[in-house]
């Protein structure tokens, strides 16, 4: 069995012996509550004087000082970050996932920790929910208005309790603080959130993302650049925190041709009729979004309504397939517009995808369109003047110009979209803007708003290129460009995209789409202006239902160019829903509507969303969660150490496209406790650099040294930190807000070389040159040191001989073997035997000391003896034959 | 047998029993521990007259290096944030933040910086820089000139002298002008004198501060405690029982009169007295960075007057 289908099983088991906290405030059916468990708190401690009622978490007192570090030490390709893991457990009915991420923090230092982690969901995401765990206790979090619940959790830091705080940075990103982890302590935080899972083509999609691109900011600002630019694990580093993924599809019947897009799963049915789709073990590198398709088994039904009693208010969600599909008598003729974004994080295999995607839809051009290429990264750049007929001369050149095009640079985005957007229209065509993109950037308001502004001269198709795009701008791209959105992952075929594209280009779009209600009316539609729909595309309309306990509604639109209309009837739920969501999700889409109804959101709309995520407990722009530890209490003497927990670089983008070549180097490489000096050669782009010293709390700015044009630092090693290679973590602050992690070795040293003789005059003859042979050598009692002791005896800078008449020479490196040879002048007047003295030095100015002794020459009667005798013998032979 | 051959058969016994030693040695390599020769035996650490301490004021950073200038102003050297006159933080950028020495010299104040050497007129005006870009360590007058101590030598005047030695600090004593370096002291004149050979060897050969002391210089040692350096003479190295007072700071070396007083990185203040070691009673500044007549900087960035 594997090892995959042992957690499938686990979950099933899970699943049934799902505990009973804590209870979910919306009724939601429980997911499951596998959060580990971490020692109950101790009840005492002798170094803090804890307010009446109160316990006070000691501090672990067998953590060493120099493991203070909850970064790296020791140089490995394995990391470990203040993160360790990530659970996520959904479970999906119809249209609807709810789904539970729990992120589990450990503080491996003697510090109290905040953890500060920047993390993605999908752009839909309602957050309804967040508390956390520590050991057994619960802590429930609230809903506050931004600034207050930042007030609370800050109160909550400097107080020694234990908080978490849940901000939203973009409707798709969020920021989870955790305050006050204990020493050696774990600490569970739980969010829960809801959303509506998109039908396209048929088709539905399940999407949990992994991690956050790094993002380029423009320079014209963006106020929250900082928080929307999280550190990177550094390249060539792979992070310990991993993620799990279980869904549940119920019923298990309905969903047919179920498929992870990126990962390996596991999929089985219950018992209950639940399927149950797992990730597969190896397969838990947050680098990349885990996707989840399937088809709906059996006929669907083209419109149904769904309704919901919630908060005492009944809410309708009515869905609406398009017709079926029909090929368009005559295809308008099409100006196509690529354009495609080349900068930095784009550079290798996504621009590779980006580059089959535009070639193979160059291919499928009408014989009467035109087409435009146009490439953006720091700037932009057209491939011609004016958009290009569809000759097959015209298409091989594009290939060709495009085919140039290398990844690098800023991600200036706007610029692209104003050429694509703003020339004038062709009256003959229209225009349609295929936009190739990851979307790492941080200014997605204003590229939104101004493809809504464009949107009468053209259709927007967003493709979103990459494992981990940005996928809140890549839909919104679509939606606001009244076109369609779509991704190509790595390792991705082009051509059913391009397929998909097509379809959309050349059928014919459902237009003018009103709504008429009969019995019954649904208000405060969202949205309020219905779409053109186009091949494949459902619309979705979430609204309270007023007047009476059943009607019908009935849309009626434009098709081919002929009337067109359907009619949904709508049976107002009368039981209590135990679960119901359909409230959430029209919050959450009128808070959508209400953020980018205007260029920018005013004080009553701000007031609005407000009101809206306090009445619904919803994360917004506006409202966040905090929770706060009232009981317990971690020592608020002991020192507070921040750890950013940094994000995966998404699989297939490049840390140099991103970052450029920056060097780093650490003078000298090996220290021993003393005051060296670090420096970082950063990229131009460069404008702070931070550096965390393994044998430092925090991080400290380096200085910017104008004469050499690197960042510099000064440091101490303290004495007594053990020896070993330690990851220095730099943070480099480019002047686009993102931050670029890395790390560089530092080696501590205190073991001194040792040399052993290789070679010497048997005797020392007084006069005469005496040469000694050193090589750097271990002794055999040396063997059991570890790898880094061994290391420091290895490595010898200089070798000084001393002998006892006064001469002092230092021996010299010579030959390919690395041999000190150290050449002494012996005067006549030396008498022996010799006591000479060795002392090896290396780099960081360890020193070991040894003797040796040599006996002066003596003279060898018995070989002298011998020689003479052989001499006579040879003489005397000579003599008898002559 | 035949004489020639029975000759030929002794000439080659001669030959092995003469090259047996030699035979003996050729063997690669020497797995045994070699006889390790001890350091200088740790000595206790006297104790002199207490000294009262006031605190004058608080930079931030450890302090490197303090002069008390003509004009009766304090400056200050610190580890990363450059010179202070007074509280005033003075111009610098970089690596000229990373101060090892000050110097009043010509109606100037020079400061030794892992950026070069830079000029402050007395009022804390920014002059100049020169050896731009040269880790300084330390810096003398010697014969009425500014000698400076760098990773590339010595220069005088700001002109290499001498052998491309890396210098770690400087010391005059009479007309001799001597050299501290991670490979022992040297004599300007060329003598070199390593501290780890000798009946009472140091355990290291890294000198952090050297102050005149006899015809010779004492040499503050990385690790190895004090060393005594007399031309003509084996080193003396002093050694203490208390680990941390072996360990000195960069620079901190002071004579005053027939007393010399060193700066340790937790040890605290020592002081040499008639040829003993001794401490200052109830020493309460474990770390001790930086030393001038009647001032001393520590780690914590404190200044204070003696």
């Amino acid at each position: 069995m594997s090892r995959a289908s042992l957690a499938l099983l686990a979950l099933v088991a899970c699943q049934k012996l799902s505990s009973p906290l804590p209870p979910e405030p919306n009724g939601l059916a429980l997911l499951n509550e596998d959060v580990p468990q971490t020692p109950v708190f101790a009840s005492a401690s002798t170094r803090a004087a804890p307010a009446q009622g109160q316990t006070v978490v000691p501090a672990r007192p067998t953590l060493k000082s120099q493991e203070v570090q909850a970064a790296p030490t020791l140089s490995a390709r394995e990391v470990n970050f203040a993160l360790q893991h990530t659970q996520v457990n959904a479970k999906v009915s119809g249209n609807i996932a709810r789904v539970e991420v729990m992120q589990l923090y450990k503080n491996p230092s003697s510090d109290r920790l905040e953890a500060v982690y920047a993390f993605p969901l999908p752009a839909n995401a309602a957050v309804t929910d967040m508390y956390f765990r520590i050991g057994k206790r619960v802590v429930y979090s609230e809903v506050q208005k931004r600034e207050e619940a930042k007030k609370t959790y800050e109160a909550a830091k400097s107080e020694g309790r234990t908080a978490a705080l849940t901000e939203q940075e973009r409707p798709n990103l969020f920021t989870q603080s955790v305050a006050n982890i204990a020493p050696g302590e774990t600490v569970a935080v739980v969010i829960r959130y809801v959303h509506e899972v998109p039908l396209d083509d048929g088709r539905y999609q399940f999407v949990f993302p992994t991690t956050v691109g790094p993002r380029y900011v423009p320079g014209h600002g963006v106020k929250d650049a900082e928080r929307v630019t999280p550190p990177t694990v550094p390249a060539g580093v792979q992070s310990t925190h991993d993620v799990d993924i279980n869904v549940q599809l119920v019923p298990g019947v309905a969903f047919a041709d179920v498929a992870a897009k990126h990962h390996d799963v596991v999929t089985g049915m219950t018992s209950e009729g639940v399927r149950l789709v797992a990730l597969g073990e190896g397969d838990r590198r947050p680098n990349k979004d885990f996707v989840l398709t399937w088809a709906p088994a059996g006929a669907q039904p083209s419109a149904h309504a769904l309704t919901q009693n919630d908060r005492g208010e009944q809410y309708v969600m009515l869905m609406l397939q398009p017709p079926a599909e029909v090929e368009a008598k005559t295809v308008r003729p099409k100006e196509m517009v690529f354009l495609v974004d080349v900068s930095g994080s784009m550079g290798g295999q996504p621009l590779d995808t980006a580059k089959g995607l535009v070639g193979a839809a160059l291919d499928r051009m009408g014989p009467e369109d035109t087409f435009q290429l146009i490439a953006f990264a720091s700037d932009t750049e057209q491939m011609s003047d004016k958009p290009l007929l569809n000759t097959r001369e015209n298409v091989e050149a594009a290939k060709r110009w495009l085919g140039r095009m290398s990844g690098g640079g800023g991600t200036e985005m706007m610029k692209g979209i104003y050429s694509a957007l703003a020339p004038a229209a062709d009256p003959k065509r229209l225009r349609m803007v295929v936009f190739c993109t990851d979307g790492y950037i941080g200014n997605e308001q204003e590229i939104l708003q101004a493809t809504r502004t464009y949107r009468d001269r053209a259709r927007v198709f967003g493709f979103g290129i990459g494992s981990s795009v940005n996928r809140y701008l890549i839909e919104g791209m679509g939606r606001e460009g009244r076109g369609a959105s779509d991704v190509v992952g790595p390792n991705e075929k082009v051509e059913p995209a391009v397929e998909r594209l097509y379809k959309r280009l050349d059928r014919p779009v459902l237009t003018d789409l009103q709504l008429d209600f009969d019995g019954i009316a649904i208000t405060d539609r969202q949205p309020e202006a219905l779409p053109d729909l186009m091949a494949g595309q459902p619309l979705v309309v979430v609204g309270k239902a007023v007047g009476g306990k059943s009607g019908k509604v009935r849309i009626t639109g434009r098709y081919a160019g002929a009337p067109w209309s359907k009619e949904i009837p709508i049976e107002l739920s009368q039981a209590k829903d135990e679960a119901p969501v359909l409230g959430t999700l029209w919050a959450r889409r009128k808070i959508d509507s209400l953020t980018f109804a205007e260029p920018s959101v005013d004080a009553d709309r701000q007031a609005a969303i407000t009101e809206l995520g306090l009445k619904f407990k919803l994360i917004t722009a506006y409202t966040s969660f905090v929770a706060v530890e009232r009981e317990l209490l971690v020592d608020p003497k002991l020192p507070l150490t921040q750890l950013l927990v940094p994000n995966e670089l998404p699989e297939g983008v490049k840390a140099e496209g991103i970052f450029g070549d920056a060097e780093l180097e650490v003078l000298p490489s090996r220290v021993k406790p003393g005051d060296p000096e670090l420096r970082v050669k950063a990229a131009p782009t460069a404008r702070a650099v931070r550096v965390r010293l393994p044998f430092e709390t925090f991080s400290r700015d380096a200085a910017f040294d104008r004469a050499s044009g690197e960042y510099v630092l000064r440091f101490l090693v303290p004495s007594g930190f053990p020896d070993g290679s330690y990851d220095v973590g730099i943070e480099v602050q480019h002047e686009n807000g993102v931050i670029e992690s890395r790390t560089s070795p530092l080696r501590v040293d205190t073991t001194p070389s040792a040399v052993a003789v290789v070679g010497a005059d048997p005797a020392l003859m007084p006069g005469h040159p005496f040469t000694l042979k050193l090589k750097p050598a271990l002794a055999l009692g040396d063997v059991t040191l570890d790898a880094n002791a061994l290391k420091g005896a290895m490595e010898t800078k200089e070798v000084l001989v001393h002998a006892p008449w006064g001469e002092t020479v230092f021996a010299e490196l010579q030959g390919p073997l690395g041999i000190y040879v150290a050449t002494l002048h012996p005067p006549e007047s030396v008498k022996g035997p010799v006591s000479l003295e060795i002392v090896a030095s290396d780099a960081a100015g360890n020193v070991s000391r040894r003797g040796y002794e040599v006996p002066l020459q003596q003279q060898r009667p018995l070989g002298a003896l011998l020689a003479l005798v052989g001499v006579l013998i040879a003489g005397l032979a000579w003599r008898k034959r002559t | 047998m035949r004489p020639l051959a029975f000759a030929i058969l002794t000439l080659a016994l001669a030959a092995v029993v003469w090259k047996h030693d030699r035979l003996k040695h050729v063997a690669v390599p020497v797995l045994k521990r070699p006889a390790e020769l001890p350091p200088a035996a740790p000595r206790e650490l006297g104790e002199t007259a207490a000294v009262k301490l006031e605190p004058i004021a608080k930079l931030g950073t450890r302090v490197t290096a303090l002069l008390t200038a003509s004009d009766g102003t304090v400056w200050a050297g610190t580890f990363d944030r450059g010179v202070f006159r007074g509280e005033q933080q003075l111009e610098g950028n970089g690596r000229q933040q990373f101060v090892n020495a000050l110097v009043e010299h010509g109606g100037q104040v020079w400061a030794a910086t892992y950026g070069g050497v830079l000029e402050y007129d007395l009022d804390g005006g920014y002059r100049g820089e020169q050896l731009m870009g040269l880790a300084t360590e330390a810096l003398v007058v010697h014969r009425g000139e500014l000698v400076a101590g760098t990773v590339r030598g010595v220069f005088r005047a700001f002109r290499p002298e001498g052998r491309a030695l890396r210098v770690t600090s400087l010391a005059v004593n009479g007309d001799a002008l001597w050299v501290g370096t991670p490979s022992g002291v040297y004599e300007a004149a060329g003598a070199w004198h390593p501290l780890v050979f000798g009946p009472e060897a140091s355990s290291t050969n890294v000198v952090l501060a050297l102050a005149p002391f006899g015809g010779g210089v004492l040499a503050l040692t990385d690790n190895g405690g004090l060393v005594d350096v007399q031309p003509g003479r084996e080193v003396r190295a002093l050694r203490f029982n208390e680990p941390r007072a072996n360990e000195g700071n960069p620079g901190a070396a002071l004579v005053l009169g027939d007393v010399v007083r060193f700066g340790t990185q937790g040890g605290g203040l020592l002081e040499v007295r008639g040829g003993e070691v001794v401490r200052p009673k109830g020493w309460s500044v474990p770390v001790v960075t930086a030393l001038a007549p009647g001032l001393l900087g520590d780690g914590a960035g404190n200044v204070y007057r003696l």
